[in-house]
């Protein structure tokens, strides 16, 4: 399997929404980091211990990071994809027997958006 | 009791209290001295109980299910058969619990019980303690040898166990696309976070070839990237339903995979070997998609917002506080001095606005009273000159003041104007601007009085602007104000 169709493979399970902030490696910061880099943010911001530059450069970092977790919390609901095989490697395609949702999984949606 | 002890001549009563006490003998064997020995029923029959108790404490045998009857009591009554007998058997509801499937007419199974014989009706029939489908006997000790053989490879340590990740942002399910398993997980994990994407990877979870389907699609899900983690199971089941959860290929393929796996193996307590080897073991579905989804997407967005808030609430202190600080500095004896070098400054300026002011007022008078001595020694130019100068000087010193100051204020910019007006009407061109005109003689002279012409004496007129030429036609001195 080629490293390029493997890059097409993970795409069409993991499609980005908004592009994540590069942590200090440069690299997109996953859920997971972004979520760790907001936690220290606010603690730094809280210990009162930066200089009001600091301060505001942090908070505007805080700001991104908050958009993209909540951007990344808030994708639209996707459907299942089903693994098969083509040319050989592994791919995905839309699950056919993903029809019969639950009815009430469109009103939590709703409700989280109200809390939004 | 042991198999080799003597049988007593007497049947005691029950050997086994546990069932039902055989009838007491009420008479002793009857001796017929001449016949042989006639036992009573209730004797004979007891002796027979005991020596098939003795004799076969316990035994496994093999047989076909038929006349199968489930009592409401939950007693279960069948007998097994072979081509060539029958046995009666009873199961208890007791013996049931550890029961791992349907008996029911014309399977083959295999029996572990008691031989007993039912007084009453003279039956004899095993009590059935533990049943299996045949066959699974074997399957059973080749599923232990291969348990220990994984074990000791080390497959099932907690130390190979890795955490899940927290926040996945996609899921493999491998498990029957039919079915309520699927339903189950999709339900859950739609419910406590929607959004997440999710591939199924439909594979049989049953029946040959299973276990070679679930170990190859853990394969494919792991060689297709982008995953975070799998979910591997299916509902519940018989053992048999489940046994491919047991199997070699999948134990493997579950220990070899890269993404961490839970395992969801239906609604037994059993443990699989696809648990022990899992990195986390769920006992359903449903709970292995609450797992992935702990926290819930709810929870995440109440903690991201509840961290932006706090962000904002911390930096606004902060810039508070820094203009708190501000405000105290700006109070501060330092930022007040100079203020204060300031007002000095400016106080040092109109001092020296005003000596400058006076010591011209004085040249002008020592002028003035040199012009009477010395007349025609005075240039008003040379005067002019020497103000101008005076005002330069105060201008140098204005200019180093206000470079001292670093930025004078308006009203002291103010003040130097004033000062600067009120010299300036004190030059003679200030007074020519009011209207007199100097008239000096040829030589220079400035005329002061009548006397110093005769009609015919070209004079010349200065003017605030511009000059003119005359002759005196008539003079008329003045009275007495004759000056010295």
């Amino acid at each position: 399997m080629s490293p390029r169709k493997r890059a097409d493979a993970a795409d069409t399970v993991r499609d980005a929404a908004a592009p994540a902030p590069a942590g200090p490696d440069g690299k997109p910061l996953t859920f997971e980091k972004a979520l760790e880099r907001l936690e220290a943010i606010v603690g730094q911001l809280e210990d009162g211990k930066l200089s009001l530059e600091q301060s505001i450069t942090r908070f505007e970092e805080g700001v991104t990071l908050s958009r993209f977790l909540e951007a990344e919390l808030g994708r639209a609901e996707r459907r299942v994809q089903e693994l098969v095989e083509r040319a050989g490697a592994p791919a995905t395609r839309p699950w056919a027997g993903d029809e019969d949702e639950d009815p009430d999984v469109d009103d939590v949606l709703e409700d989280d958006d109200e809390a939004l | 009791m042991s198999l080799f002890d003597d049988l007593p001549p007497i049947p005691p009563p029950a050997t086994k209290p546990a069932r039902k006490p055989a009838p007491p003998a009420e008479t002793p064997p009857l001796e017929a001295p001449e016949g042989p020995t006639v036992h009573t029923v209730s004797g004979l029959v007891a002796e027979v109980k005991h020596m098939l108790a003795t004799t076969w404490p316990e035994v496994w045998v093999r047989g076909e299910i038929t006349s199968f009857k489930h009592y409401e009591s939950g007693h279960m009554y069948f007998s097994l058969k072979d081509t060539g007998a029958v046995l009666a058997c009873t199961m208890f509801r007791l013996q049931q619990r550890g029961l791992r499937f349907r008996p029911q007419d014309g399977m083959e199974v295999e029996a572990r019980g008691e031989l007993d014989l039912y007084a009453p009706r003279g039956q004899f029939q095993l009590r059935v303690l533990e049943l299996r489908p045949a066959g699974i006997g074997a399957l059973l000790v080749a599923f232990e040898e291969m348990k220990k053989r994984l074990a000791a490879e080390g497959l099932f340590d907690a130390a190979r166990k890795r955490p899940l990740p927290r926040y996945p942002a996609a899921i493999g399910l491998v498990t029957s696309p039919s079915g309520a398993a699927i339903r189950d997980l999709l339900h859950v994990l739609r419910r406590r976070w929607p959004g997440r994407a999710v591939v199924l990877a439909p594979v049989a979870v049953q029946g040959p070839g299973a276990a070679a389907e679930i170990a190859a699609a853990i394969a494919r899900m792991n060689a297709l990237g982008g995953l975070d983690l799998l979910i591997v199971g299916r509902g519940g089941g018989s053992l048999e339903d489940l046994w491919a959860f047991n199997e070699e290929a999948v134990v493997r393929a579950i220990a070899a995979s890269r993404l961490p796996v839970v395992s969801a193996v239906g609604h037994e307590v059993d443990v699989k070997l696809a648990d022990l080897v899992a990195d986390v073991r769920a006992a359903t579905p449903s709970a292995a998609a609450e797992i992935v989804t702990t926290p819930t997407r709810a929870d995440v967005l109440r903690d991201v917002r509840r961290l932006a808030a706090r962000a904002g609430d911390a930096t606004a202190l902060q810039i508070e506080d820094a203009r708190d600080r501000l405000e105290r500095a700006r109070g501060r004896y330092g930022f007040r001095r100079a203020d204060d070098l300031v007002a000095a400054l400016a106080q040092r300026l109109d001092g020296l606005t005003d000596r400058l002011a006076r010591s011209l007022a004085g040249t002008l008078r020592r002028a003035r009273g040199e012009a009477h001595g010395l007349s025609g020694r005075i240039h008003p130019g040379r005067l002019i000159e020497r103000v101008s100068a005076l005002v330069r000087h105060r201008g140098v010193l204005a200019a180093r003041l206000s470079l001292a100051c670093q930025g004078g204020h308006a009203a002291r910019r103010q003040r130097s104007a004033a000062a600067r007006a009120r010299l300036l009407a004190l030059s003679p061109r200030a007074v020519l601007e009011r209207g007199y005109s100097l008239v000096t003689l040829p030589d220079g002279a400035v005329v002061r009085a009548a006397s110093q012409l005769r009609p015919g004496t070209v004079v010349a007129l200065e003017f605030a602007r511009g000059r003119a030429g005359a002759t005196i036609t008539s003079t008329a001195p003045s009275g007495a104000a004759e000056e010295p």
